[in-house]
């Protein structure tokens, strides 16, 4: 389990940094049914703004991009067989 | 004990001719190089690995964006390998080389814009609501009864309507740039996105997109945010499946 | 950012893709090389069709005709509706929800107007505004695919401007 899944299940304290981006992680999945690419998309979004409001390091927001395009690239695997015919 | 195999990472095909490009490193930092062939140069890096992950998307997306300042590129989709320079010249640059010349002829000059809007819910659905008096029938009705019945209908309309209003309000991002760019597309997008529509200019007409994309802004920003990305390579108007081109033997 | 042209309109400048653009265009879009090759050695699905594309359905309806529904209440001054009808007054509608999600967060984790971190005054009137912006997203279920964010350096100022107007 990558970082900011693994802070998920933390009591909230007041510590900035990677508790709060997991938070908002956790805020934008909450308000969709499931993590989707929509919500990863719009998790996105929503860290290039806080990258632009400066309240977190360039590498804690890299790290939390990071963590969603794994989720998004997971979504869209298909399973790693060689495949020897045409695909898709 | 397998070795990790080594294959090669494609970024886009440049003209062989193009102006040179100055060093950049790719995936996992490894020079790209232009392999040519014919009139075509392929921009590659070697890879030795199996997954592919978001450092290597920035990477990817890095080099396009720095041969693009210096010539046309037809980008390639993320996460395309070949097997060593040999395959890309005999399988990708060969076959399809007059497809692909002639999409770099095309594109020459040319950038990509894309205009997206995206509405806040509560704004659009008051608008329809002040638009359409069925609708407010409808929500007196579902508000009455309670049936899903009639809930099903209401949002059944409702959803029409958002339709409408998207096409309507899309056609104004259309006309705007029509006269201006020599192609548009409109991507699919999902509620609550309004539109996505990608631009093909010129290059030195980006002005002029800048001010006519100011006149949709001041239209429409009441009900929706506008974003206004770019400049990018051609990547929604250089569409082409090309077949890679049979095995050489031996 | 717009700069003024010489015929007196603005030019807007576009913003660079942030990475949500660019995965929407590098993960889609682009030159596809067909090749075995590229399914064996990378294993991701890049012809993808978006299965969760909107195709109407029930759950659709029902959210729209709750989402709404709930119209009705605000527009009576029900006071659990109140943050809504001022958000629509100050900004139009059309703002940037991001900075009321960011600003919602920070006001559980840190409290509201007594946290004594070191936003400025005028950040802290702010995020007790959003506050409650976002508290109104949150109760109401129905909005949930329609959190929007803040996108492009031109709508992204303006959007800001709003929400600190209020």
């Amino acid at each position: 389990m990558g970082l900011i899944t693994g802070l998920l299940t933390l009591p909230l304290a007041p510590v900035r940094g990677t508790v709060w981006l997991a938070q908002i992680i956790q805020a934008e999945a909450e308000s969709y049914e499931q993590l989707d690419e929509a919500s990863i998309l719009a998790t996105l979004e929503q860290l290039e703004t806080a990258r632009q409001t400066g309240d977190f390091s360039e590498e804690e927001i890299e790290q939390a991009e990071d963590e969603l395009v794994e989720q998004l690239m997971a979504l869209r695997r298909v399973g790693g067989e060689e495949t020897d015919g045409r695909f898709g | 004990m397998t070795q990790p195999p080594h294959a090669v990472y494609v970024y886009g095909v440049i003209a062989a001719t193009a102006a040179e490009i100055p060093p950049v490193d790719g995936v996992d930092a490894a020079p790209v190089r232009a392999l040519t062939h014919s009139g075509l140069a392929a921009l590659v890096s070697p890879v030795s690995k199996t997954e592919l992950r978001a450092k290597d998307v920035r990477a990817h997306w890095r080099v396009l964006e720095h041969a693009f300042e210096h010539a046309t590129v037809l980008p390639v989709r993320f996460g395309t390998l070949m097997e060593s320079d040999d395959e890309v010249r005999a399988r990708l640059l060969e076959p399809n080389e007059e497809r692909i010349s002639e999409l770099l002829q095309a594109m020459s000059g040319l950038i990509q814009l894309n205009v997206k809007g995206r509405y806040a819910e509560t704004s659009l659905l008051r608008g329809i609501l002040r638009e359409h008096p069925t609708l407010a029938r409808l929500r007196e009705r579902a508000e009455r009864s309670g049936t899903m019945a009639d809930q099903i209908a209401l949002g059944q309309h409702v959803e029409r309507e958002i339709e409408r209003r998207r096409a309507r309000d899309t056609e104004v991002v259309l006309l705007a740039l029509d006269g201006v760019a020599v192609s548009m597309r409109e991507e699919q997008v999902r509620h609550p996105d309004a539109f996505n529509v990608a631009f093909l200019v010129a290059r030195d007409r980006m002005d002029d997109v800048g001010e006519r994309v100011g006149t949709v802004r001041a239209q429409l920003e009441d009900s929706i945010e506008i974003s206004y990305v770019g400049p990018v390579p051609p990547f929604s108007f250089a569409e082409a499946e090309l077949a890679a081109g049979e095995r050489a033997w031996a | 950012m717009a700069v003024a042209s010489r015929t007196g309109g603005y030019i807007e400048r576009p913003k660079p893709s942030g990475l949500a653009d660019v995965l929407e265009i590098l993960l889609d879009k682009g030159l596809v090389i067909d090749l075995y090759l590229r399914v064996s050695l990378v294993g991701i699905e890049l012809l993808t069709v978006d299965a969760r594309i909107v195709v109407a359905s029930v759950d659709t309806y029902l959210r729209f005709a709750e989402a709404v529904g709930r119209l009705n209440i605000e527009e009576t001054g029900d006071a659990e509706g109140l943050p809504q009808l001022m958000q629509d007054m100050t900004s139009g509608g059309a703002k940037s929800k991001t900075q009321g999600a960011l600003e919602g967060v920070k006001e559980k984790l840190f409290g509201g107007d007594d946290d004594d971190d070191d936003s400025s005054s005028g950040q802290r009137g702010r995020s007790s505004s959003s506050g409650s912006r976002s508290r109104a997203a949150r109760s109401s279920s129905g909005s949930g695919s329609g959190s929007s964010s803040g996108s492009g350096s031109g709508s992204r100022s303006r959007s800001r401007s709003r929400s600190s107007s209020s």
